[in-house]
């Protein structure tokens, strides 16, 4: 289990202030709540899109919330995609890897793992603008994997999908947290979203 | 009626071609149409260089600001693109701290348009990559990408097209100027345009004038060509500036631009203010030429208006496609098709008026009318299926909601009428607009009266910008109550 303390976020008018949020270290964790209660905004906090000082987030025996946006072993997912849009599907997985140092070869064995069960052959060439809502975020979220992350965040994953994709894309991301053991942050307002779970905190 | 409006408004486009295409265009004499397009592309290219590589600067330092902050520096950096190029002009020639001498020609040509552009460059450049590489950006930030890595394929490689365009915009806008290259020029350098002029105004050769215009025409829609690419945006809104790429004094360049270009303006304001009281001769010729600058305003906000409402009653799929693809001609290639329709009419104000509707009326569409005329769509719909004829909607929902649109567009026009130089100078030449007496003031060299009519000029733009939205607010209340 991992620990978020003292949550004091102001955006604008927006103030969001929580003691305490504790996200399990496997499996998936679902922040649920309406839009507008801040649930993103606390998962950008964690992310370092938002500078958030008294915050800390015990992961692992280190606050995470003292390493610099970047440099947290974090996989990271928004609600839309943002890839690039001038590079292919493998470029842009392969650009996540390039700003670790690495190459696609390093990693062979664990990149094959990643295609195989996101399915990824088909359109490993096809350029980001190209590419449907299903293949976005199955891109997406090969991307988030490829640097082998400690936790994966997601924003909303399923959201930009059409209802009857949904429940193909929950199963997937079960397979890869259960495949991979990598625990995975969700936040939605989805009600479906809640069967993925192994916690559910309402925001 | 559609066709018709597409025709009327192109119709300086075909009489060029009629023109240039009637005559033998073999059948030309001494002209420098080498020499010319040698040099137009030298300033061009250079001006773009300059304002790109500075403004790109700027642009990195807008990405640090968001907000109220961010418009204001925003508006900052935008003035030198709406100031009237006299004013510009008068105050570079102003700065004899940094130029003990001015360098007229090329680079005076280049640091003029620079001065004009830098800013431009940096905003649309800063929200280019906001919009189109903000968020990917945004996430290999946060998943440690590095900033050389970010720089290089967030921006130059994903933006390539797009900052080739904003250079191409800015290379366009030096090729087509006018104003600076006549007076910040030199003898034996002319751009086409100041060829053109040359054409028209002093040899009266109209066989060799439609040739440049041909030429010139077929230059600019080339060029125009390369921005049809088709927009591909970020999927999502970006709500933070990117400050991890930002270097916040980038901006002290565009802002220090217009600074220098204020202190220069107000430099000699006061001792060209001591003179002007002393000259009577003077006061008399600035008060009429004020009057007809005034007229020129009112009537290109009329003939704009009335232009504007006739796009919004033929609107349709087809006009708006053509007035997104359509690029108007250069302004000495609009002038020149009137000169040659209406050279000796009387009334010259209004015909330079018309021309100058005509010049900026496709840009104004682009600017402020397309997307206003599209957002009416649903409210003309609804009005239809409601069982509104055509007349009915256009008076009761169309002109309504579009009016602030069409007033902001009249209110602009009427400003840059007001500033005109460069067709005043083919059809005002004997009742003056008031940059034409401040054209002769800079050609003798009295920059300090030049500065005190500048400034007039300036505050009567304004003046007149806002009779159209004070019209258009006083009707918008009129009908909300």
């Amino acid at each position: 289990m991992s620990t978020v303390k003292n949550i004091n976020l102001k955006l604008g008018d927006f103030h969001l202030k929580k003691d305490q949020v504790e996200i399990l270290d496997e499996g998936i964790t679902l922040i649920w709540g309406p839009s507008g209660c801040g649930k993103s905004s606390f998962l950008k906090a964690l992310m370092g899109y938002y500078p958030c000082p008294e915050m800390s987030w015990m992961f692992k025996g280190q606050d995470l919330n003292l390493l610099p946006a970047g440099k947290k072993p974090i996989g990271i997912l928004f609600q839309s995609y943002d890839l690039f849009p001038h590079m292919t599907a493998q470029e842009n997985i392969e650009f996540a890897l390039k700003a670790k140092g690495q190459t696609l070869a390093d990693v062979q064995g664990y990149w094959d793992k990643i295609k195989e069960l996101l399915q990824l052959e088909t359109f490993l060439n096809t350029k980001a603008t190209n590419l449907s809502g299903g293949e976005s975020q199955r891109t997406a979220l090969a991307r988030a994997l490829i640097t082998r992350p400690e936790i994966l965040l997601l924003d909303e994953p399923f959201s930009a999908l059409d209802k009857s994709r949904r429940q193909k894309a929950r199963q997937l991301l079960s397979h890869v947290v259960e495949d991979f053991k990598i625990p995975a942050l969700i936040v939605s307002h989805d009600d479906d979203d809640r069967v993925l779970a192994q916690k559910v905190i309402e925001f | 009626m559609r066709w018709l409006v597409i025709l009327f408004i192109s119709l300086p486009v075909w009489v060029v071609l009629y023109l240039a295409l009637s005559g033998s265009l073999m059948n030309v004499s001494d002209l420098q149409l080498v020499d010319s397009t040698i040099f137009t592309f030298k300033q061009s290219i250079l001006s773009a260089l300059v304002s790109m590589l500075l403004g790109g600067v700027g642009a990195f330092g807008l990405l640090g600001f968001q907000g109220t902050k961010r418009k204001i520096i925003e508006g900052i950096c935008l003035l030198p693109t709406v100031f009237p190029s006299l004013f510009l002009i008068l105050a570079t020639l102003n700065f004899d701290e940094v130029f003990t001498e001015f360098p007229y020609g090329l680079w005076g040509i280049v640091i003029v348009h620079s001065f004009i552009n830098i800013g431009l460059a940096a905003v649309l450049m800063a929200k280019t990559i906001e919009q189109k590489s903000g968020m990917p950006m945004v996430w290999a930030w946060l998943s440690g990408v590095p900033k050389v890595s970010l720089l290089y394929h967030g921006i130059l490689k994903a933006l390539k097209w797009d900052i080739a365009r904003i250079f191409f915009v800015i290379f366009l806008f030096s090729w087509c100027s006018f104003t600076i290259p006549y007076l910040v020029g030199t003898l034996g350098e002319s751009t086409l345009e100041v060829l053109l002029f040359e054409q028209i105004k002093i040899h009266v050769n109209w066989q060799n004038a439609s040739v440049v215009a041909l030429f010139q025409l077929a230059i600019i829609w080339g060029v125009g060509l390369l921005f049809l690419k088709k927009d591909i945006l970020s999927q999502s809104k970006l709500d933070r500036p990117l400050d991890f790429m930002a270097a916040k004094t980038g901006v002290l360049i565009p802002i220090s631009v217009v600074g220098l270009l204020l202190f220069g303006s107000f430099k000699s304001l006061k001792v060209g203010a001591i003179k002007l009281s002393q000259d009577t001769a003077l006061q008399s010729l600035v008060f009429e030429s004020s009057l007809v600058s005034l007229w020129l305003g009112v009537a290109t906000a009329l003939l704009t208006a009335f232009f504007s409402f006739l796009i919004l009653w033929c609107w349709s799929a087809m006009i708006r496609r053509f007035f997104i693809l359509y690029q108007s001609p250069s302004t000495l290639i609009l002038g020149f098709i009137f000169v040659y329709l209406f050279g000796n009419s009387q009334w010259t104000i209004f015909i330079t008026a018309f021309c100058i509707a005509f010049l900026y009326l496709p840009f104004l569409y682009k600017l402020s009318l397309d997307s206003k005329f599209l957002s009416l769509e649903p409210y003309q719909q609804t009005a239809k299926l409601l069982g509104a004829n055509k007349s009915l909607t256009f008076a009761r929902v169309s002109i309504p909601l579009a009016i602030p649109a069409i007033s902001l567009a009249s209110g602009i026009a009427a400003f840059w009428a007001v500033g005109d130089y460069a067709v005043s100078a083919l059809f005002l030449t004997t009742d003056p607009s008031l940059p034409i007496v401040i054209e002769r003031l800079i050609s003798t060299y009295r920059f300090e009266l030049a500065s005190v009519l500048t400034w007039i000029n300036l505050l009567l733009g304004v003046f007149v910008f806002l009779i159209p939205l004070g019209v258009g607010y006083v009707y918008s209340q009129k009908y909300k109550s």
